[in-house]
């Protein structure tokens, strides 16, 4: 089977992959689709309006005033054929993009590729995006974190082609040369997988997934100087069982997230040593019933976001329930709102939004409920949209969250998505209440975007990047630009 | 008698709503004078004892999916499994069809992880649906009945690459209406295709859409073999007036006597469909019920939905769709080989007989000694898969 893969290695050394470099503009939000980067339209301007919904779990109400939110144009930052999960961080006056190149299969090779954008002008200052690791097989799913005036990444390899391990790379945020190249940060026999990264102020703080006992994983990490030195001897253990961590630090503590059954849980952790001081809330949890996906913010004062998504299908009767986004506080001192909320029969006091931490939700029809098994089956959602995958948060520095997460649209068969599109809203930081009404910003017909991160930059400065497939089948790494006036 | 090449095709398993056929699985049951809540009455297979239960793959918490070794795979849902003469096995679920090596390392084949499409090209370029099955197509290749894209497509090697090619039926048409709409390739339409696509030795194609049988020719054109059936009751007589009643069941498997017998799920039996006569018979059933016994006089639970044939011990494997226990059909009976017992606590990890089934299939059988049965439970065990076997025929056997 080495046929089509050595075809396919050989296209993209005849320069399969595209890569563009374009400008992107703090233009107004455009209306509907630009597919060229720098492409400029009419648009509109974001209000921060007042509260929208009155606050049911602690906090104030927001109110009073009005903020202004812009938006530039998409604009693509690679193009090919198999492109997905960018991922961003902000340091040194410049983000790093990090994707996955390439697929991770059988006979198939992913790289990890990158690129520095200027803050303000969100140009990019190298000619040619970095190869962060062009290993053997594959490497995928990268993470990247700020800090020292460097940018860690981290990803899952599969160069042994037996099971992955957490490697990284250290890249000079000045240069935008490797400074470290790519190392073992867990290599460990067994899986190892789904790294996440977050800079504590004087070293990298990395997580992942492993394999633990017969068959179950946990979560572990290890602490990462700016040179690339794993500091720990052995792996810090946060979770005997979950998947899918994150990490976050603010204030000397990290909040370290993960999905475990249907919680979203987590625990603070001490920035300098890393060990786990205590669980988060009460019982670990952040959430219940809406634990997929975890993205992880936090104001500087140590208070944190978690973002996670219901990643239920619909289905012609309804019984998954409904697809949803929901946020969880964590605040400084541990405590989580969020962990008790009930969200009744199917979670219809979400798809209701009875409750304040419902970023998106899917509706039954028109009603308020979710009525699971009902005889006729489900017709569909209000706006025929379905909230599904991986959504992001980013703190705006003036008291609202904003988060982006992606719905598609519901196919007649009532099983499958499609059309994906990438969402934002605004919440305040005490009430939730919303204080920016949701606003599509990418994806459609045509036009698939999905897989967000949002990451804040200088001055109210936000980076927003995604994965967009295109109709013809073209994979495209893009970015908008967003502005808080 | 004609060689038939998939006598152990893999279940696709309906998504977890299936549970809401339940109530109309009871109406239908009514409708059809079954009592579906009869006492069980378990007849275990004479060696039950020495049948064992375990986990083959899947860990407890991927969170989606991952390749490695099998016991830290990652996938959601329980798919469609498939072997090939070498012991090597595909599966696919979620979108993406893994290669399980004979050592049991889970790589991605193809599809791209976490994008769902109908793009053909490239196994590392083409897209598939989120439910799909997969059956080894008779040419050293493989098919594969999408559910999501209403079309069947085949995985083959062309020019020494694996390459991913629609052969029948066109996502961008809406699915039928009233009767199935035949034709080459794009022309046809296609509805719900159900549990399972299975292949001759030809190369033919043969899959339950909605209640019909649909054959695809190894060029594309797809016959409607029951174009005057329909949803209805389980009569026997012509194939080309068969009515059947497949509300989210519908698995199939090739017999030895090269006839397709299908899981008839809401009509509680198995039929026969015998191509070369064109006629439909009852096999088993019907009944309802978690009953062993005689085949005319013993039932399911929540009714048929999977059948495997098992060549090596020249049976048949096959179960209820919301049963709790793995059943075998030989001789005119049907016995449980598994589970059977809802009190049962653990999954995967017991003696065969005392382990919990629940919503559970077969996928199929090992052609390497010592043949284990491929299988999977949910009970929130559906990113796993399982298999039986008897520790005693593991003694020099390779297939494992």
């Amino acid at each position: 089977m080495n046929g089509p893969y050595a075809i396919f290695m050989h296209a993209r050394r005849m320069g399969g992959f595209g890569w563009r470099r374009v400008a992107c503009p703090y233009l107004p939000i455009a209306h509907g689709p630009t597919h060229a980067g720098i492409s400029i339209s009419a648009g509109m301007t974001f209000f921060l309006a007042a509260a929208a919904f009155a606050p049911i779990v602690g906090g104030r109400a927001a109110g009073g005033g009005e903020a202004e939110f812009t938006a530039g144009t998409p604009a693509v930052i690679a193009e090919g054929d198999l492109l997905a999960r960018p991922r961003a961080a902000f340091g040194s006056g410049v983000y790093l993009v990090a994707w996955q190149e390439g697929w991770p299969g059988l006979n198939g090779t992913a790289d990890i590729v990158a690129v520095r954008l200027e803050a303000g002008s969100l140009k990019p200052p190298d000619a040619a995006p970095i190869k962060v690791c062009g290993a053997p097989e594959s490497q995928s799913l990268p993470a990247v974190a700020a800090g020292a005036d460097a940018f860690l990444v981290v990803w899952q390899d599969f160069r042994n082609g037996k099971d992955y391990d957490v490697r990284g790379a250290v890249v000079d945020a000045k240069t935008g040369k490797i400074r470290v190249p790519d190392f073992e940060i867990a290599a460990r026999p067994r899986n190892q997988a789904r790294p996440a990264a977050a800079w504590t102020g004087r070293h990298f703080a990395v997580v992942w997934q492993e394999a633990r006992g017969r068959d179950a994983y946990g979560i572990a990490g290890v602490r990462v100087s700016a040179e690339g030195r794993v500091l720990d001897a052995e792996p810090i253990l946060y979770a005997e069982t979950g998947h899918s961590p994150t990490v976050r630090a603010s204030a000397g503590k990290l909040l370290v997230a993960w999905s475990d059954g249907q919680t979203a849980s987590g625990c603070m952790a001490d920035a300098e040593t890393g060990k786990p001081i205590k669980n988060v809330g009460a019982k670990g949890k952040m959430n219940t019933r809406c634990p997929n996906d975890i993205s992880l913010a936090d104001d500087g004062q140590g208070n944190f976001m978690a973002v996670s998504a219901r990643e239920s299908f619909p289905n012609p009767w309804g019984w998954p329930g409904p697809g949803a986004v929901l946020c969880s506080r964590v605040n400084a001192d541990g405590s989580a709102p969020e962990e008790n909320v009930n969200y009744g029969y199917y979670l219809s006091d979400v798809c209701g939004r009875r409750v304040p931490n419902v970023v998106d939700t899917a509706t039954w029809g028109n009603t308020d409920r979710w009525h699971a098994g009902a005889p006729g089956g489900f017709k569909g959602t209000a706006d025929g949209m379905w909230p599904y995958g991986k959504p992001a948060v980013a703190w705006d520095g003036k008291g609202t969250w904003l988060f982006a997460w992606v719905k598609g649209k519901i196919l007649p068969d009532k099983l499958n998505l499609a059309d994906y599109e990438i969402w934002l809203r605004g919440m305040d930081a005490k009430s939730l209440a919303v204080t920016l009404k949701d606003r599509k910003l990418a994806g459609g017909v045509g036009n698939e975007a999905k897989n967000p991160a949002i990451e804040a930059g200088p001055a109210g400065e936000f980076l927003l990047v995604y994965e967009s497939v295109q109709a013809g089948g073209k994979m495209r790494i893009e970015a908008v630009g967003l502005r808080a006036k | 008698m004609r060689r038939r090449v998939s006598p152990a095709g893999g279940g696709l398993l309906p998504f977890k709503g299936i549970l809401a056929a339940i109530w109309a699985g009871t109406l239908a049951a009514a409708a059809a004078g079954i009592g579906g809540a009869a006492e069980s009455q378990i007849k275990y297979v004479d060696d039950i004892d020495q049948w064992r239960a375990e986990i083959f793959a899947g860990a407890a918490n991927a969170g989606g999916q991952l390749e490695g070794p099998a016991m830290e795979a990652g996938f959601s849902h329980a798919g469609s499994l498939c072997f090939v003469p070498s012991g090597e096995a595909y599966f696919a679920t979620d979108g993406v069809i893994f290669h399980i090596s004979k050592e049991g390392t889970f790589r991605f084949f193809a599809g791209i992880p976490g994008t769902y499409g109908c793009a053909d090209g490239p196994v590392e370029k083409a897209t598939l649906g989120r439910q799909i099955s997969i059956c080894p197509d008779g040419k050293d290749g493989f098919y594969i009945g999408d559910r999501s894209n209403r079309c069947v497509r085949r995985l083959s090697r062309k020019d020494g690459r694996w390459m991913v090619e629609t052969v029948a039926g066109d996502p961008a048409k809406p699915e039928w209406k009233g009767k199935p709409a035949d034709g080459a390739g794009r022309e046809a339409v296609f509805k719900y295709l159900h549990s399972n696509v299975i292949a001759d030795a030809d190369g033919n194609a043969y899959i339950m859409d909605n209640n019909f049988l649909r054959r695809v020719s190894p060029g594309g054109k797809v016959e409607t073999l029951n174009p005057q059936g329909g949803p209805g009751k389980p009569d026997d007589g012509p194939l080309e007036s068969a009515k059947f009643s497949l509300i989210m069941g519908g698995g199939m498997c090739f017999g030895p006597d090269g006839c397709i017998y299908v899981a008839d799920r809401w009509n509680h039996c198995i039929r026969k469909v015998d191509l070369a006569a064109k006629q439909v018979v009852v096999v088993v059933g019907p009944g309802g019920g978690y009953r062993d016994g005689p085949e005319k006089n013993c039932g399911f639970h929540d009714s048929p939905g999977h059948i495997v044939y098992d060549p090596y011990r020249k049976r048949f494997n096959t179960n209820g769709v919301d049963d709790w226990g793995l059943r075998v059909w030989q001789n005119g009976e049907m016995r449980t080989i598994a589970g059977g017992n809802t009190r049962n606590e653990k999954c995967m990890e017991e003696p065969a007989k005392d382990s919990r089934m629940g919503w559970c299939g077969v996928y199929g059988v090992h052609p390497l000694p010592p043949h284990d049965i491929y299988f999977w439970s949910g009970h929130g065990w559906t990113n796993r898969i399982g298999r039986l076997y008897r520790p005693s025929d593991r003694k020099g056997g390779e297939g494992r």
